[in-house]
């Protein structure tokens, strides 16, 4: 018997010292609705310790949601711990039982005990303020609200866009050309080949911010131009039928071949000497055929010039094997 | 007396993100760099000093990039290393007796024990937790050369539409390289060989001797390179560019007849994480329960078979006998043909990520041991050498522009550009910019003052939103959720403090505080790199 009621009255050192550590903005709630009810009844009494464990409660789970990953586990291994100081206390007591003031002193040390550990647990959960890291949750921006096009080069045939125009020019063109603007008219990207002086168009849509453009020329310096066309059917606001946005950045398309380009019979190569920085021109007519050579000894030829380059870095040399 | 025709040089990128989370040990990225400590890096340090020890003479080029340095450097990451090979230990100890009654498994339990122990006394007490000052001791023994990298690994051919960003990837490597190696720096590691001729400029600003390109870097250069990649080139702007050789990397990559498929050598995918009974292996494998790999393991590739054999390190170290010797033999025919047609002795260049011997290949480093040790008392016609003994030797360089490339699949800019990680760029476009603005708008904050604190701040989000890792990872398909959370911590850090610093708005102290513990990397950062 006696034993049963040291347990009730450990569990109640608990329960004591949970309300008693609840958050310090829970026992000001407590306090205010203590102060709209100055004559207290014991109903009313009741109602306040209800919203105290109540706001202790939302106070805890606020703490918990605060902490992140490591301080939950934290959190479960000191629970851990005062399972088992309880469990401790709960072995020691029947040695104890036979003297009754002995087992009052132990009753309250083990209540202190616990009451500590549980005062250290819960400050620490509970007030996020004083957690050791900042809670943090980014998503990247939408947009950044600038008008900007960028081009970038994903291999010698493909480029790629992202674009974005910015609320202000997107009002400005409204206010030039009307409200409907954007309905009546497409947008398009303008594919410049500087190097061999041409340009393609592409129509593209409005939902898009980005697009793969593939190009035939490698080895040439491009720029993309973001514009605006009627849409078909549509009455044309704009003078040559074409409304300039933005351009992009120039970008080069890579290379994808050797460069046999060079004559045959001869040709001078360039030579630095990286000591001296002094540069020295040689024939090489006696090398051409050896350089073939070399190019060949790499399983390559003028006829055949493509390899399957694959990547090192990304795969695992073992992982095929079965 | 050897005739000696050409030179061989191996050049190892040994480079992880940088993964650093005070706030939690749950994180399993952390991992990467404890696993690639045991099973690379301290495997490599052991055989160089063994050859060093045996008196030969060897090169190895090795790229230590700054991330790894500076979480190599890093006190908690140190302690976290040492709990790691404690718990491997105590678990290796464990299989002992698991294993007890299966002799080819138990020897293999106690290899490693003994394996984890002794690394546990290398990293303790023979280096005292720092392997930097391991690799540094080689470099000035000269046997090693250590060579630079950018920043965070960020990937130039996408940088470059902002090219202060590329300059000040280049810049905080080459600053990084110098606080822990006293020798000049004579080559950087281009991250994933990512060529663009806009970096040269920059690379030559910091002292940059020569970098290392594909393959096709080399052979779609303007014009034409007439000894292939077997010489090094001179970009316009004064660089000099190696190019992988294809031949000895294919004998190493090639997933049908590649040397780590041999099998003999060790499964990588069969380990007690997944094998062993679930409530045993429970406190050994990942903190929610899931079941992850432990670097124990005891089967070998055995075939193209789901029954594997039990690994056998005699069986192991024969194939790494078969292998070296294999490659030696290949070079020594490549080399006697190659310098009937050059007038200068050829340079076989072959790269590697760092990682592939002993992580992925676990004998590899033994790989590189035996054949080094073959190359130094065989009778042959080259040596090992160091890309920059190279260019002493043969300055005469032949003037070309590099193909823009990268080492990526297809081998241009796929892996970091493509419909899964496509949205990235702009957030780093936009964030170097406003970098560049930043550094514009507050030059020379005086020191210790809290705006260069917070602006200090800014550039290191900004660099290590730029790892080119995340990128990969997403492409790659595994621990993507991790590699997006990284761009948007990043990201999302650097944009607050933008606003902060450009509205002229109280930056909360304990937030600042709080990622300057997390984002430790690059104390010494100065954000004027991007004025």
């Amino acid at each position: 018997m006696p034993r049963k009621s040291k347990e009730e009255l450990l569990e109640k050192d608990i329960l004591d010292s949970k309300k008693t550590n609840s958050t310090k903005p829970s026992t000001v709630k407590a306090k205010a609705t203590k102060k709209t009810s100055e004559e207290t009844s014991v109903a009313k009494k009741a109602a306040t310790s209800k919203t105290k464990t109540a706001s202790s409660k939302s106070a805890t789970a606020r703490a918990k949601k605060a902490v992140s990953k490591t301080t939950t586990t934290k959190s479960k291994t000191s629970k851990k711990a005062t399972k088992s100081k309880t469990t401790v206390a709960k072995s020691k007591a029947p040695k104890t039982a036979t003297k009754s003031k002995a087992k009052k002193v132990v009753k309250r040390k083990l209540g202190n005990k616990a009451q500590k550990l549980l005062s250290k647990t819960f400050t620490k959960i509970a007030k996020p303020e004083e957690l050791p890291f900042v809670l943090e949750y980014y998503d990247l921006p939408y947009k950044y609200n600038k008008t900007v096009i960028k081009a970038l080069a994903q291999n010698p045939n493909t480029l790629f866009v992202y674009w974005e125009i910015s609320d202000e020019d997107v009002q400005n063109i409204k206010d030039k050309f009307g409200e409907d603007i954007f309905y009546t008219t497409k947008p398009v990207l303008i594919i410049h080949n500087l190097t061999d002086k041409y340009s393609f168009e592409i129509d593209i849509n409005d939902f898009a911010n980005n697009w793969y453009i593939h190009v035939n020329d490698t080895k040439c310096q491009y720029v993309i131009e973001l514009g605006r066309r009627p849409k078909e059917g549509e009455v044309n606001h704009f003078p040559d039928n074409y409304l300039y946005v933005t351009s992009s950045n120039m970008i080069e398309s890579p290379n994808d071949h050797v460069l046999f380009y060079d004559s045959e019979q001869f040709r001078q190569v360039r030579f630095k000497n990286i000591h001296t920085n002094k540069y020295t021109t040689r024939v090489i007519k006696p090398f051409l055929k050896n350089m073939y050579e070399l190019y060949r000894s790499l399983h390559l030829d003028k006829e055949n010039v493509s390899f399957d380059f694959k990547n090192p870095s990304s795969q695992n040399p073992t992982s095929n094997v079965y | 007396m050897k005739n000696i025709k050409g030179y061989v040089s191996f050049v190892l990128h040994a480079h992880l993100p940088f993964v650093h989370h005070p706030e939690s040990e749950d994180y399993l990225e952390e991992q990467w760099l404890y696993e690639a400590i045991s099973e690379t890096y301290i495997p490599l340090i052991l055989r160089f000093q063994k050859l060093v020890d045996e008196g030969v003479d060897f090169r190895f080029t090795m790229s230590l990039t700054p991330p790894l340095l500076n979480m190599l450097d890093n006190k908690m990451l140190q302690e976290r290393y040492i709990k790691y090979l404690k718990k491997h230990i105590e678990l290796a100890g464990k299989e002992i007796i698991r294993t007890k009654d299966n002799p080819r498994i138990n020897k293999l339990s106690h290899y490693y024990y003994d394996r984890y122990s002794n690394d546990l006394h290398v990293f303790k007490d023979v280096y005292n937790c720092n392997l930097i000052s391991a690799f540094k001791k080689f470099q000035d023994l000269g046997v090693l050369e250590i060579i630079g990298c950018g920043a965070t690994h960020g990937y130039f051919p996408i940088l470059y539409v902002n090219e202060k960003t590329v300059r000040a990837q280049i810049g905080i490597g080459v600053q990084t390289y110098y606080k822990y190696f006293d020798k000049p720096i004579k080559g950087f590691w281009l991250p994933e060989c990512g060529y663009v001729p806009e970096a040269d400029k920059y690379l030559r600003e910091f002292g940059i001797e020569y970098v290392l390109t594909e393959t096709h870097g080399i052979l779609y250069a303007d014009p034409t390179p007439i000894y292939g990649t077997y010489a090094p080139i001179v970009s316009p702007d004064g660089v000099v560019a190696f190019g992988r050789d294809l031949e000895s990397s294919r004998q190493v990559w090639s997933s049908i007849n590649g040397y780590p498929g041999d099998f003999n050598y060790r499964e990588f995918y069969r380990d007690i994480g997944y094998d062993a009974p679930y409530d045993y292996i429970k406190p050994y494998i990942a903190s929610n329960g899931v079941r992850v790999s432990t670097g124990i393991r005891y089967h070998r590739i055995t075939g193209k078979t789901e029954n594997k054999d039990i690994y056998d390190l005699q069986w192991a170290q024969d194939s790494v006998n078969n292998n070296a010797g294999h490659f030696f033999d290949c070079r020594n025919a490549q080399i006697d043909y190659l310098s009937k047609h050059m007038d200068k002795p050829p340079i076989i260049v072959c790269p590697y990520d760092a990682e592939l011997y002993g992580h992925w290949w676990y004998e590899g480093p033994d790989f590189l041991y035996t054949l080094a040790k073959k190359i130094y008392y065989d009778d042959c016609n080259f040596k090992l050498i160091t890309p920059s003994e190279y260019i002493d030797m043969y300055p005469e360089i032949q003037e070309c522009t590099p193909c823009r490339s990268s080492w990526g699949a297809k081998g241009y800019s796929e892996v970091w550009l493509n419909p899964t990680n496509d949205y990235v760029h702009k957030h780093l476009h936009t964030a170097g910019e406003r970098m560049c603005k930043l550094a514009k708008m507050f030059p020379n904050e005086p020191k210790k003052s809290r705006k260069r604190r917070i602006l200090n701040q800014c550039a290191r989000e900004l660099v290590l939103a730029q790892s080119s890792d995340w990128l990969f990872i997403i492409t790659n398909g595994t621990m993507v959720d991790y590699a997006k959370k990284r761009i948007k911590d990043h990201i999302g850090r650097f944009t607050k403090m933008y606003n902060a610093l450009i509205n002229n708005e109280e930056l909360d102290e304990k937030f600042l505080k709080d990622i300057e513990a997390k984002d430790c990397i690059f104390p010494d950062i100065d954000y004027m790199i991007y004025y």
